[in-house]
């Protein structure tokens, strides 16, 4: 005998699936690469975290960036977004809008500019994300961003207090960071030529001899980008001039591609030329602190786990979070911002907090580990701190 | 290893409308139903090589979309008011064959309830097989399963009456 409420129920499902065409496959592979990074990054709070200001930023030349959404057809709930930007986007600007693009839903199908001037085409599904992903735009809208002879300009500026401060005879510490194995390198340079590099830390096991390099080998590599290089961004240390960071991207479409370099201490030899240990900077050092809480120390296998993490310091900068990481060859994710610091003396340390939300899903139960570390590598008071969030993951079905 | 590999295309083609019109009994609309029904996909399709060798990938991608669900669920709960209004808003039956009747009165379920009724009727899992998905005893799925029928008929065949 057949039962009422089971067919009624049958039929509303069986109505909502003919209405229900699969989305294209290609696009949902798109959103699995990049969860693989963003599993991870992407959550609304790190929208709310830049509309809240919590990178500290004044917005400027909002007239620089315009957002447009172009076309939509709302019983389907998709919108495609056009954001044009007009010169480079300054960090954490370009940290920020990446974020938007990593919201759920978000699908980027046009060429990413993440900061870099052009137009991307952006593709968001789902009446939520869709207004979720128009506030977060708007939000990015607005913040600063730098034209391409101002970057000309700030380069010459640089090199020349380089040329002006910096020493023949030095050694630095040159931190590699990618979607590949990371690693630390000591680099000793003499009369101008690196002559020697040492492995610190880190999984990378290639011959380290890749980063002899010298500060004016960093410099030629931000002037004069070598072939198959898209897009370098540098910022640079206001007391001696030279990159502490440099941001490499070599296919503006492809993502994971990118890497950086990161200078985490510098000293000039001393004076009977014997090469120290590199100390810079040399205005302090900081405790980071990093708390990790998950809305479930015991999720099911499947399960989503929200992580809230929280990194504080007192420094002059945000600090950096990096995290999780799912194995040693995991760099895990990146967050944080590192605006081009400020003529004159070292800024004054101040408590500086980051926040940030991890979404993670766990396919095995048992005791899982998963790492955060944060560090303060382009502030001049340098700490680092690593915390390891303990889940207990249940079996599932 | 499994010699009738399944074909990640057809599965999805054949297991994506079925899913989004179970999801759409569970969330009260079809739009959340897509949105959970993609996120389950998504993260099927990095594992594929291993799922596409279980006896049941679908029961896989079901259990996930659920959790998925039931984990939007518990955050819309707890959101901002924002987020509370966005979710209010997409509370709309649509002119076009959706039961509005039965998808408000589900809503007004336990999602528990909701789940183990979708799972039977829909589904057609027997009570043991629903009590293994959800991790519970097969009581407890006998108990969802009458008051969620009971509140359902309740419910449907006399509406609740406002009065001012």
């Amino acid at each position: 005998m057949t039962d009422p409420l089971e067919q009624r129920l049958q039929q509303a499902a069986t109505a909502a699936s003919n209405r229900a065409s699969p989305p294209p496959l290609l696009g949902l592979r798109h959103r699995s690469r990049r969860r693989r990074t963003a599993m991870i990054g992407a959550p609304l709070a790190v929208a709310g975290a830049v509309a809240a200001g919590a990178f500290g930023l004044q917005p400027q030349d909002r007239d620089r960036i315009t957002t447009e959404p172009a076309t939509g057809e709302d019983h389907d709930a998709v919108v495609t977004f056009t954001v044009q930007l007009t010169g480079t986007l300054a960090e954490p600007g370009a940290s920020a809008l990446q974020a938007c693009t990593e919201l759920p839903g978000v699908m980027p199908t046009g060429p990413l500019t993440y900061g870099r001037s052009g137009t991307a085409t952006i593709t968001v599904e789902g009446s939520s994300s869709i207004q979720t992903f128009d506030s977060c735009i708007s939000d990015i809208a607005g913040y600063q961003v730098q034209r391409s002879d101002e970057i000309a300009a700030e380069t010459a500026a640089a090199r020349a207090r380089w040329e002006a401060v910096g020493s023949s005879n030095y050694t630095y510490r040159l931190s590699h960071r990618c979607f590949c194995p990371v690693g630390e390198f000591d680099v000793t340079v003499t009369e101008g030529q690196a002559v020697s590099v040492t492995q610190r830390s880190g999984e990378d096991r290639r011959a380290p001899e890749r980063f002899q390099l010298s500060i004016d080998d960093l410099f030629a590599l931000i002037e004069q980008p070598p072939a198959g290089v898209s897009s370098v961004r540098a910022q640079y240390d206001a007391r001696y001039g030279f990159p502490t960071r440099i941001d490499v991207d070599r296919d503006p479409q492809a993502i994971d591609d990118e890497y950086t370099y990161v200078i985490i201490a510098y000293q000039p030899a001393t004076a009977a030329g014997q090469q120290a240990e590199p100390t810079w900077p040399p205005y302090g050092t900081q405790q980071i602190r990093i708390d990790a809480r998950p809305s479930d120390p015991t999720p099911a296998v499947g399960d989503e786990v929200v992580v809230e993490v929280i990194v504080t310091g007192n420094a002059d900068r945000d600090p950096f979070l990096q995290g999780p990481r799912v194995d040693d060859s995991d760099p895990g994710w990146i967050a944080g911002s590192c605006p081009a610091p400020a003529e004159g003396s070292p800024p004054p340390a101040r408590p500086q907090t980051l926040r940030k939300t991890f979404r993670l899903t766990f396919d095995t139960p048992g005791r899982h580990e998963v790492a955060f570390r944060a560090d303060s590598s382009c502030s001049y008071y340098h700490g680092d701190a690593e915390h390891v969030l303990v889940l207990d993951v249940q079996p599932g079905s | 290893v499994s010699d009738a590999r399944l074909d990640l295309d057809a599965f999805y083609a054949a297991v994506y409308p079925r899913l989004v019109g179970q999801l759409t009994l569970l969330t009260g609309n079809v739009d959340d139903a897509r949105e959970v029904a993609s996120d389950a996909v998504v993260r099927l399709l990095p594992r594929w090589d291993k799922i596409a060798t279980f006896e049941d990938p679908e029961a896989w991608l079901r259990t996930v979309a659920y959790r998925l669900a039931v984990s939007r669920w518990r955050r819309a709960k707890v959101a901002t008011a924002g987020l509370v209004r966005l979710r209010e808003a997409q509370h709309v039956a649509g002119p076009d064959g959706t039961d509005a009747d039965l998808t408000r009165a589900l809503s007004r379920l336990p999602l528990g309830q909701r789940q183990v009724l979708v799972l039977h009727h829909v589904v057609g899992l027997p009570l043991e097989q629903i009590a293994a998905e959800l991790g519970v005893a097969v009581g407890t799925v006998k108990s969802r399963l009458g008051r969620g029928r009971a509140a359902l008929a309740l419910t449907l065949e006399a509406p609740v009456e406002t009065t001012s």
